[in-house]
């Protein structure tokens, strides 16, 4: 940053110096933001594919004449996934969110990336077997993983601490942003008043 | 300033390696926990202290 300058001057020098140190950060931040807000229709998709495929060997038939041993289907769906812990389960049901005729266990890994992969095993509600456990399309789990590069929940509290500390950059950027722009435009006006003098704007190029 | 002119390599250098830094920094603490969360305050803590020094040299 230059010294002793004016004050547009070093607001201009802190701008660009904040944001070449945050642009990688903004730009994951960013993009992982973005991968977040289509997730919806993402997995309205998905799902779109995968039940009709479920569902198709039940239709026509008879209401669930008896529930699978919910403990036995759970260990059946770990033993397909191995090394999984179970994080919930969709018992049977008309929503959007499961099926009539199927359990759904969802598992996730241990490590800090794998726990972010919830991998669903589905078994079929009456006989408690496995029916397909082949784990989520890839574009689902690149969602998954992208989240925490969003919120920045990883990583313990020091992380946190930073994740913060490049808000507060990130929002100086945005600031002096919009304060230089307006300030540039009001230069440009007063110089287009002024007959016979050349146009001459303090911008990024000019040296010390 | 001590000179005018620089090139490319010279302007893009120190950004370069803060960019590089930050990567590491994101990756590692989703890689594994302890020592990779480490590495990930550390590569992420030195653009942030860059930012500081330089900001404060100013005033």
């Amino acid at each position: 940053m230059r010294r002793a300058a004016a004050a547009r001057i070093k607001w201009l020098d802190l701008h660009n110096l904040i944001g070449a140190v945050t642009l990688v950060w903004v730009t994951a931040v960013g993009v992982t933001g973005i991968i977040n807000t289509i997730s919806l229709p993402l997995f309205t998709a998905w799902r779109a594919q995968v039940m009709p495929e479920l569902i198709a060997p039940h239709l026509g038939k008879p209401p669930l004449a008896k529930l699978a041993d919910i403990d036995e289907a759970v260990a059946t769906a770990l033993r397909a996934l191995g090394g999984n812990v179970p994080a919930s389960i969709v018992l049977p049901t008309q929503a959007r969110f499961g099926t009539p005729r199927h359990l759904i266990v969802w598992t996730k890994g241990s490590t800090p990336i794998t726990s972010r992969l919830f991998t669903p095993a589905m078994l079929d509600a009456e006989t408690g077997k496995l029916v397909d456990a082949r784990g989520l399309p890839w574009y689902l789990r690149m969602l998954q993983v992208s989240r925490p590069l969003h919120f920045g929940d990883y990583g313990g509290l020091p992380l946190k601490i930073i994740w913060a500390l490049l808000d507060l950059a990130t929002i100086i950027v945005l600031a002096s942003g919009v304060y230089l722009w307006l300030g540039k435009r009001k230069s440009l006006r007063r110089v287009a008043q002024v007959p016979g003098q050349p146009g001459v704007v303090a911008t990024s190029g000019a040296s010390s | 300033m001590s000179r005018l002119r620089h090139t490319a390599g010279e302007i893009f250098r120190w950004p370069l390696w803060l960019g590089v830094l930050t990567v590491v920094g994101l990756a590692s603490a989703l890689l594994g926990n302890d020592g990779w969360d480490v590495l990930s305050w550390v590569a992420l803590a030195i653009p942030l202290a860059v930012l500081g020094w330089k900001a404060s040299r100013a005033t």
